[in-house]
């Protein structure tokens, strides 16, 4: 055997080794980069719904501390059953009455009234008038709800 | 194989530095988050802080124009804006009206005439409650009413001379409680004679009393020529129910109103002590039937009671030696013991116990009375009279004179309950006396019959005269339309009721015609009692003058006092 020979016989046998490396290396790549790709869609799309809620959170909590209402005035109508209301917005963001409800302090007997068009901008007022068969001299507590269900409580005696 | 080593390293960096920068992303974002919503609640907290701050005062409120005028004050340290005026009429007369405002204030500052302008109207006789609304959500509220809690004082002198001008001031004063004005406070005082007004009410009115507040109007009159008793009424226009003071000038010489100034009764008893309760004099001595009414009382003002033992009168023979009085015609008062009233050997009219004393309870007045005859033809003379009283508290005595002849008369002085039954004598034992007992405390208008009785067989020329002394605690005595008729009726004249320095009063009053025949006349006259938290004893005196009897002694006076009892 010649040395020509020889050098072929080992060049043929480096080259059998390497394609197997190869080959084996590919596939954990891929496998890992796989891997890889889910954990991070994964991680990221929690976060984004850690974010969402953090925002939503952080968003309610924010409009609930700024959202004030001044109940500015309250008057029992003398010539029928009705009850009227001047609401102040005295906060810093819009807010939405949806509920009032009136309670006989004497009774505990509670009447409640809804309102879709409770809506007030910052710095603004609103009157509404509930039909309502107030007694004349008696306590009454009105409790008014927004949307964000923050809650405000005044109590007026009737004339 | 240094290649592939160096892809792997690759991959993993990539995947690093997406983890690192999402998460650093995110933790940025909450940080950013978080710091946003501190600063909401911190600028809200400054909201709040700035809220509390704010402070407004409505100093004061007036009606001019038929609008509201008010002055608000800011008090606190920011600078406020009034945003709206809201005005709720109490007397439901107007629904609830509101106005809105654009006045800002700096701390410290005021503002005049809000209210004017708006729209808003307002009278003075109605009831309103303001309320001012600030941006930053404070309300401050008022009240302009006349319809408030006040106290009206009326300043003038008790008594005036006759054509001299005197002033009358009205005081009144806010005392509400809660800040209230009353706006256009027009005084009214008016009385019951026909005065002439020299000045009128000055001021004639004020825009406004503020809350404790006291305002003065004085107006001056000029009296009028006769003795007369002026009550006045003060108040003012629109004041609520029962918002008025009564007070009562008397128009007379000074020296009249002080005659019975000293009197030791002239206010409430303190001291156990006999009340001459009922003294006759004169008395007349002929055959004729006298029926002299003796009275004594013993006044108990004591927490304790008081035990009697014996009541004498004692009356020493005349120089003809006769003795003035005959065994009695009644025993009246007490009934008990059966040896009670009577002549004894030594000619005394005595009441005497035996072994079971009588008792006056605490804080009253015990009554022993009897009616006495006299013999004929007694000489003129005034025969001294002792009274003696062995009680639990001491031995009590008290010394008088009665005038005593056949041509006198028998004049008896004593209160009675029943008027009526005056007319048609004898007079019952139940309704002569000396003695008023459990009036209520603060009862309004109380009657009182001063009697005074003929009960002789002649006829005494002269009027009678009464003089009745009423302690200070009494108020408001007078006679009175209703009154005067019953008084008219039995033949008086109008009395004369005067105020002393110490505050008693005293009512002279004498018979309209010039003798007094046999029977009685009552005269009434009513008083305000006192109020009282304890039983209290007081003493109404009584004194008959005869100024037109020429045939007697003119120191000759029936005497009564009368002994009343308060209670809670």
């Amino acid at each position: 055997m010649n040395n020509y020979q020889l050098r072929k016989m080992h060049l043929d046998k480096k080259t059998k080794r390497g394609l197997s490396s190869i080959v084996t290396g590919a596939i954990l790549l891929s496998a890992v980069a796989v891997m890889g790709v889910v954990i991070v869609i994964w991680a990221n799309s929690n976060l984004v719904k850690h974010q969402e809620n953090l925002d939503s959170t952080v968003s309610d909590n924010f409009n609930k501390i700024n959202e004030k209402i001044l109940i500015e005035h309250v008057w029992f109508d003398q010539n029928g059953p009705v009850i009227n209301m001047t609401l102040n917005n005295i906060g810093t963001v819009g807010l939405n009455v949806t509920t009032i409800k009136i309670t006989d302090i004497t009774s505990s007997q509670t009447y409640s009234f809804t309102h879709t068009n409770g809506g007030i901008v910052p710095g603004g007022s609103i009157s509404l008038t509930d039909p309502f068969g107030w007694v004349a001299n008696t306590p009454y507590k009105i409790l008014i709800s927004s949307a964000r269900d923050t809650q405000f409580e005044t109590q007026v005696v009737s004339p | 194989m240094r290649y592939r080593r160096g892809l792997s390293t690759v991959v993993g960096a990539v995947f690093f530095i997406i983890a690192t920068t999402t998460v650093i992303t995110y933790i940025t974002y909450s940080m950013n988050s978080i710091d946003n919503f501190s600063q909401s609640v911190i600028v809200s907290e400054a909201q709040n802080i700035d809220r509390g701050r704010e402070e407004i005062t409505i100093s004061q409120t007036t009606i001019n124009n038929g609008q509201f005028n008010m002055t608000v004050v800011n008090t606190g340290s920011l600078p406020v804006h009034l945003t709206r005026l809201w005005v709720t009429n109490q007397d439901g007369v107007t629904a609830d009206q509101k106005a809105d405002l654009d006045i800002n204030l700096n701390p410290g500052q005021q503002q005049y005439n809000i209210g004017q302008s708006t729209g808003i109207s307002a009278v003075s006789t109605a009831s309103y409650n303001l309320k001012v609304v600030t941006e930053r959500g404070n309300i401050s509220t008022f009240q302009v009413s006349p319809n408030t809690s006040t106290r009206i004082q009326l300043v003038l002198p008790s008594t005036v001379g006759p054509d001299t001008t005197f002033r009358v001031t009205t005081l009144i004063t806010n005392n509400s409680t809660s800040p209230n004005n009353i706006a256009n406070l027009i005084p009214t005082l008016t009385n019951n004679a026909t005065l002439v007004e020299t000045s009128p009410n000055t001021p004639a009115s004020i825009a406004t009393l503020p809350q404790g507040n006291t305002v003065a109007f004085t107006s001056v009159y000029t009296a009028p020529s006769t003795p007369t008793v002026i009550q006045f009424n003060a108040s003012y226009a629109n004041a609520p129910t029962g918002s008025y003071v009564l007070s009562t000038i008397r128009a007379e010489t000074v020296t009249a109103a002080e005659e019975a100034s000293n009197s030791q009764w002239s206010q409430a008893a303190s001291r156990v002590g006999i009340l001459i309760s009922g003294i006759p004099n004169p008395v007349e001595t002929s055959s004729t039937t006298n029926t002299v009414r003796f009275g004594i009382g013993i006044i108990n003002p004591l927490d304790r009671p008081v035990q009697i033992y014996s009541v004498t009168i004692h009356m020493p023979a005349t120089t003809s030696g006769n003795y003035p009085f005959k065994t009695p015609l009644g025993a009246v008062e007490p009934s008990t013991p059966s040896t009670n009233w009577a002549l004894t050997a030594d000619k005394v009219i005595r009441w005497q116990s035996g072994v079971s004393p009588a008792t006056i309870p605490s804080k009253s007045v015990g009554q022993f009375r009897v009616t006495l005859d006299t013999p004929n033809n007694l000489s003129n003379q005034e025969i001294l009279t002792m009274i003696q009283v062995l009680s639990s508290e001491g031995k009590l005595s008290a010394i008088y004179s009665i005038s005593s002849k056949n041509t006198f008369s028998t004049i008896n002085v004593f209160y009675t309950n029943n008027t009526a039954s005056l007319i048609t004598p004898p007079i019952p034992n139940n309704n002569w006396g000396y003695l008023y007992e459990g009036i209520k405390s603060g009862t309004i208008g109380q009657t009182f019959n001063a009697t005074v009785e003929n009960a002789g067989g002649n006829t005494l020329q002269s009027k009678v005269k009464l003089i009745l002394l009423i302690p200070a605690d009494f108020k408001e005595v007078r006679t009175g339309t209703a009154l005067d008729v019953i008084n008219a009726a039995s033949g008086w004249a109008d009395p004369v009721i005067s105020t002393n320095p110490d505050g008693s009063t005293v009512i002279n009053v004498e018979t309209s015609t010039s003798s007094f025949g046999l029977g009685a006349k009552a005269f009434r006259y009513a008083a305000d009692v006192p109020t009282v938290t304890d039983t209290k004893l007081y003493v109404f005196q009584t004194t008959t003058v005869y100024p037109t009897w020429s045939e007697g002694n003119i120191i000759s006076s029936a005497l009564s006092e009368a002994g009343i009892q308060v209670i809670p």
